[in-house]
């Protein structure tokens, strides 16, 4: 069996391959689709002929087209991004202070969709009535259907500003002191030896997710106004997966409990809860782990408005601001980043059915 | 692998198209070098020579005597910064986000498009900033800034939206600073672009314009709708002077006198944040589209964000524009030559060499009457030539929670925050439009910047706060010489910059070499065009 | 033949399901406001009225007056307009070319079928509004580019769903049998393969024009679509968020309406849905 699962996985791993070239392509191309000359784009229009003619030659510019894709995506896997025309920071540092802003915000939105949404399926798959069922269909439509920017204002609006419940804008209130892992474990002095140059940076990266950084640094203060300033981010951009949910939960689940199996361990007399919980939640989870893998993309659709309406330090907010600044190494990065990660999880989540459907193992 | 295969050869395929619709890069031919200019007879550049006399003691040597000379030392950009941090970045790059000077602010962390903080310079030489910290937050629109004000996680708010101020003004725990309208709100007309060559043309958008309806409805009660550039308060301001009155009838007579009786269509560029002169310019921008259309103009609104917009329209890449100026010092030359006289960007499509050198003459002439006199030539001049439109002279607000004292509203929209309390804390939060370009103020032109180098560098000499009157600041007292042409500064000593490092006579002239001699190694700084040199000082070294 | 009984059989279930009805009823409201909007609009929706900015709804302006002044409902009928037409017109161009896309994928097989599975593959690996967006920065802010991004966002989702009723159909008895006694290939393509692709088309087109709609609006929103002054109807949005309090006439209606518009195509889209799954039961 586990040459079976090795042979799955590693053929997933080469099939990575062709996405991967086509999404650095496409990446590649955006720059040079752009009307006019790439020097001149990144440059600016008054830019010095000198100026040009010696950036062409230092960026390669001059060089055939295949010649300059083999370059950039060298540069891409030696992790040279390029630098931002805005800040003249590199682009992968400015990806990385705000990937994980993005990250936590899905996760914690995805969390609300789950916790919400797979109840309130169970629930309406269970009590098949009329009531239930125009129920959770209703919310479900209303809840694909609403704009998330206008949403997002409301929700801004009534809680944040008019009653003041919660923080309307930002991650963390100014004022809140929050040492990074780093710094409060001492790690620069603790691991000093050859773990250092890979444990820090990786603490690093960590204590950008607020949410692990407040618990790991037992700062609970800290911890009580970053989950504040994540509700209702983080409630706007679960709406729409928690609509899905609701709905493919209620249908797989309907499925699943009139199925031979069900009825069978309902006549051995098994307790209600057994039979839902047991058999037919396993063999609903799948199809549940593909809508999530499928909501990825509207996460970070979603994420966009979101993170713009509430100055949710982002890649959303990034790429909306450096969109209008034409500041186009980092909106490359961006496209290139969200990409990458959608294409990993579906990766794993592919992988994860191999445990979770039986069926598969024994190909 | 088939998969392998075929995207491959999509790449091959993908490229060999691109290729063919990409013009082929033909090696630039060699540009010419151009032929060194001689050293032209009336030098562009005010400054002749600037040296270290001794330690402490700094002398200017101006190429033309200047009324207005103490009040552009004065500006913070000019602040002296630490030669060593210069040296560090080589006079660029990471320069921009790691600024050393010697106020009683020093920085300590920015993260762009989110908040710049400031902490107090524990070696300050003169009295400590009571606030421990200082943090500047980038909420764009003036509405959310409002609204973060009255909740209470901004102590102040920048740039209020002229909607708001009644309200906050009712508000009993919110105090309203209204700063004296010492700025232009002005719509630019870039004449290197057709049809904005005839001046008929741009008559007719003068004429096109109702001013006091726009004013009336988008900015407080004690805006001004404006008659030049020159706000009234200000010298140079020419009263009574005539504008062109509010007649789309008469526009369209010129238009059609022009060969253009159908309109024509071009591009209106606006900003996309809000500015003390605009605090909602994409309202102002649609109200002139507007107007225009009645005249049968036919303006296509076109936005970028601050920096990409002021680099554009610098370039010359605008038709129609929205800009505006706040002053820095209260002088006619702060408002008319950085637009009209020598040493300017293309935004306007050139310059008028009449007007040019009125303005120098004006620039240099002692008499106040006879100054004002060519001023008033000046006033006219531009008001017949139409290069852009004067709209508004905007009183902006600020507002602050009543528990900070301390706080004077500067004329020059750069409130000093050193003399700052805030009851029960040690740092304040100020909320203001956007967020820095950058911290190489000599080398930016967004106000943002120099708000914030207002507190981290200190000029020779200083204005009063709240006042316009110019005080002692690094320099202890000053000389100048009968004829206006030689300024002496003597220093005063124990003054350390936030590095460590001391400040002397020898430090000062680093950074005016630096700003003012092209050739400089160290003169590199954000985009490496000084702007502000060239405004204030007219022009660099040999021009 | 058979397929014929199939669509009428189709067609009358259709008519019993209640979410299409809604749909459609809601839909219908929409269209006719939006078709005769420049009889229905009270005022034009461009004329400025600086005195009466924020006006809240009144006898003479029965949505109440925008920033400058202009009239909530007339801009409302004019921005349905804006909606509708972007949405299907965007929607339509997808279905068109990721059709042919995936018809030839499904029905030519082979490489070609390679070729632009992984060119979908590609595509859909980046979210929608993100790939949208970056063609925006190539063809620059504007109505016209904002529906053309929305559409080749959109366009392998219809290249994959045609390419699979393509394939489930060639394998269909009745065309492997016509393929059988020598038909020729058109008039199986014709005849046989796309009457059975249509219809879990056409219901994933509905509910694509709802999506679409979200996506121009928010691009709307972010100011990469229309530009000023047109009435579009997540520009008016981003427009009034400097009155939420004061003026909240401003964006509630706006925001009702592109509601409304998505709810209807999703009712009808799930309507068709609905009788595709009954069908396939």
């Amino acid at each position: 069996m586990r040459s079976t699962v090795t042979r799955h996985f590693a053929r997933r791993l080469v099939l990575l391959l062709p996405t991967l070239v086509g999404l650095t392509l496409v990446t590649f191309a955006l720059l040079r689709l752009i009307p006019g000359d790439p020097v001149r784009v990144l440059l600016g229009e008054h830019a010095a002929d000198e100026q040009v003619a010696r950036f062409r030659a230092e960026q390669g510019l001059d060089q055939p087209l295949p010649a300059q894709y083999l370059r950039y995506a060298g540069d891409l896997i030696r992790g040279d991004w390029g630098r931002s025309i805005k800040t003249n920071l590199p682009v992968t540092t400015e990806l990385a202070q705000r990937l994980p802003a993005t990250v936590e915000l899905g996760l914690a939105a995805m969390a609300i969709a789950c916790v919400v949404g797979i109840p309130l399926g169970v629930l309406a798959a269970h009590r098949h009535n009329r009531a239930a069922d125009l129920l959770s269909a209703g919310t479900a439509l209303v809840g694909v259907s609403i704009p998330l920017f206008w949403l997002g204002l409301l929700l801004a609006h009534l809680f944040g500003y008019r009653l003041g419940w919660l923080p309307p804008s930002g991650r963390l209130s100014i004022g809140i002191e929050m040492a990074s892992v780093t710094e409060a474990w001492n790690l620069e002095q603790v691991c000093g030896g050859p773990l250092g140059p890979v444990l820090i940076p990786i603490a690093d990266v960590a204590s950008n997710f607020y949410v692990l950084n407040s618990i790991l640094t037992a700062n609970f203060a800290a911890l009580a106004d970053v989950v504040q300033h994540l509700i209702l981010p983080a409630l706007t951009l679960s709406v729409v997966p928690l609509a899905i949910i609701v709905r493919m939960t209620r249908a797989c689940l309907q499925d699943t409990l009139s199925q031979d199996y069900v009825r069978t361990s309902r006549a051995k007399g098994l307790p209600e809860q057994a039979v839902v919980l047991r058999h037919a939640m396993k063999n609903a989870l799948p199809p549940i782990v593909t809508i999530v893998r499928l909501q990825l993309g509207l996460l970070f659709s979603g994420a966009i408005l979101v993170e713009t309406i509430f100055s949710w330090p982002g890649m959303g907010q990034l790429v909306v601001d450096r969109v209008l600044a034409r500041d186009y190494p980092v909106v490359q990065g961006i496209v290139l980043v969200a990409a990458l990660v959608i294409v990993v999880i579906n990766l794993a989540t592919d992988l994860s059915y191999i445990y979770l459907d039986p069926r598969i193992r024994y190909e | 692998m088939r998969r392998l295969a075929f995207t491959l050869i999509l790449a091959v395929a993908g490229m060999l198209i691109m290729s063919c619709g990409v013009a082929t890069e033909a090696a630039a031919p060699p540009s010419t070098v151009a032929a060194t200019s001689p050293a032209p007879s009336t030098p562009k550049s005010l400054l002749a020579a600037v040296e270290a006399v001794d330690e402490y003691t700094v002398r200017f040597t101006l190429n033309r005597p200047d009324a207005a000379f103490l009040y552009k030392i004065a500006f913070p950009a000019f602040g002296p910064q630490s030669p060593e941090n210069i040296k560090t970045y080589g006079g660029g790059g990471d320069l921009i986000r790691n600024p050393v000077g010697t106020g009683p602010f020093r920085f300590v962390e920015w993260l762009p498009g989110d908040h710049l903080t400031l902490a107090r310079f524990e070696d300050y030489w003169g009295d400590r900033p009571t606030l421990q910290t200082l943090t500047y937050r980038a909420i764009k629109e003036a509405p959310a800034r409002f609204l973060e004000l009255q909740a209470g996680t901004i102590d102040g708010a920048d740039n209020l939206a002229p909607d708001d101020i009644p309200a906050a003004e009712a508000k009993a725990n919110l105090n309203v600073y209204l700063r004296p309208p010492f700025n232009i709100g002005f719509l630019g007309i870039n004449r290197a672009h057709e049809p904005f060559d005839d001046v008929r043309v741009r008559q007719a958008v003068a004429m096109a314009i109702d001013k006091e309806k726009l004013v009336r409805a988008l900015y407080p009660p004690t805006a001004l709708a404006a008659t030049q550039f020159v706000p009234p308060g200000i010298f140079g301001h020419s009263a009574g002077s005539v504008d062109w009155p509010y007649d789309p009838g008469r526009a369209r007579e010129l238009l059609a006198e022009a060969g253009y009786p159908g309109g024509f269509q071009t591009s209106l560029w606006v900003m996309g944040i809000s500015r003390p002169y605009l605090p909602n310019p994409d309202r102002v921008g649609e109200v002139l589209q507007a107007n225009l259309a009645e005249a049968g103009i036919q303006a296509e609104i076109v936005t970028y964000d601050w920096g990409t917009y002021l680099e554009k329209v610098f370039a010359g890449e605008a038709d129609l524009f929205l800009n505006g100026w706040m002053a820095d010092y209260p002088d006619a030359t702060n408002f008319l030559d950085t637009f009209f006289g020598a040493g300017t960007d293309d935004s306007l499509g050139g310059s008028f060499p009449e007007l040019v050198e009125l303005l120098q003459e004006a620039g240099s002439t002692l008499d106040a009457r006879e100054r004002q006199a060519r001023y008033d030539q000046a006033n006219s001049f531009i008001r017949d030539h139409v290069p852009a439109v004067p709209i508004v002279h905007n009183s902006s607000a600020i507002a602050f929670q009543d528990t900070v004292q301390g706080i004077q509203a500067s004329p020059f929209s750069q409130e000093l925050f050193y003399p700052v309390s805030v009851e029960g804390k040690s740092h304040l939060i100020f909320g203001r439009s956007g967020d820095s370009v950058g911290l190489d103020c000599v080398d930016e032109s967004d106000f943002e910047s120099l708000m914030v180098c207002a507190q981290i560098f200190e000029p020779l000499v200083a204005f009063k706060p709240g006042t316009t009157e110019i005080v002692p600041s690094l320099a202890e007292r000053w000389d100048v010489s009968d004829n206006l042409l030689n300024w002496t500064f003597y220093l005063r000593g124990g003054v350390k910059f936030h590095d460590g490092t001391n400040l002397d006579a020898e430090a000062v002239v680093f950074n005016f070499e630096r700003w003012w001699d092209q050739d400089n190694p160290y003169h590199v700084g954000h985009t490496g065009n000084f702007v502000h040199w060239a405004y204030y000082f007219g022009g660099f070294k040999g021009e | 033949m058979n397929e014929m009984g199939h669509l009428e059989r189709q067609r009358s279930r259709f008519w019993r399901s209640g979410r299409a009805i809604t749909g459609l009823a809601i839909l219908g409201f929409l269209v006719f406001a939006a078709a005769f909007a420049p009889w229905l609009a009270p005022h034009d929706p461009y004329e400025q009225n600086l005195q009466a900015r924020r006006q809240p709804p009144s006898d003479q302006h029965p949505l109440g007056l925008d920033e400058l002044g202009r009239d909530n409902l007339s801009r409302l009928l004019y921005g349905a307009r804006l909606s509708l037409l972007v949405g299907v017109t965007s929607v339509a161009i997808a279905v068109t070319f990721g059709g042919l896309l995936g018809a030839l994928a499904g029905y030519l097989g082979g490489w070609l079928d390679s070729a632009i599975m992984s060119l979908t593959d590609v595509m859909q690996a980046f979210p929608t509004l993100l790939l949208a967006i970056a063609v925006i920065v190539v063809l620059g802010p504007g109505l016209t580019n904002a529906m053309i991004a929305v559409a080749i966002a959109a366009i392998p989702t219809y290249a994959r769903l045609t390419r699979m009723g393509v394939l489930r159909a060639k394998a269909l008895d009745y065309v492997v049998a016509a393929r059988a006694i020598g038909a020729p290939r058109s008039r199986l393509l014709w005849r046989h393969i796309l009457p059975a692709t249509l219809v879990p088309i056409l219901a994933q087109a509905t509910l694509g024009v709802g999506t679409a709609i979200l996506e121009v609006t928010g691009l709307g929103f972010l100011g990469l679509a229309a530009q000023p002054p047109t009435p579009e109807w997540g520009a008016m949005i981003s427009q009034g968020r400097g009155a939420v309090f004061a003026a909240p006439h401003i964006i509630l209606f706006p925001g009702i309406a592109i509601m409304l518009m998505v709810l209807a195509f999703n009712l009808l889209g799930d309507g068709l849905q609905e009788l595709l799954d009954a069908h396939s039961a």
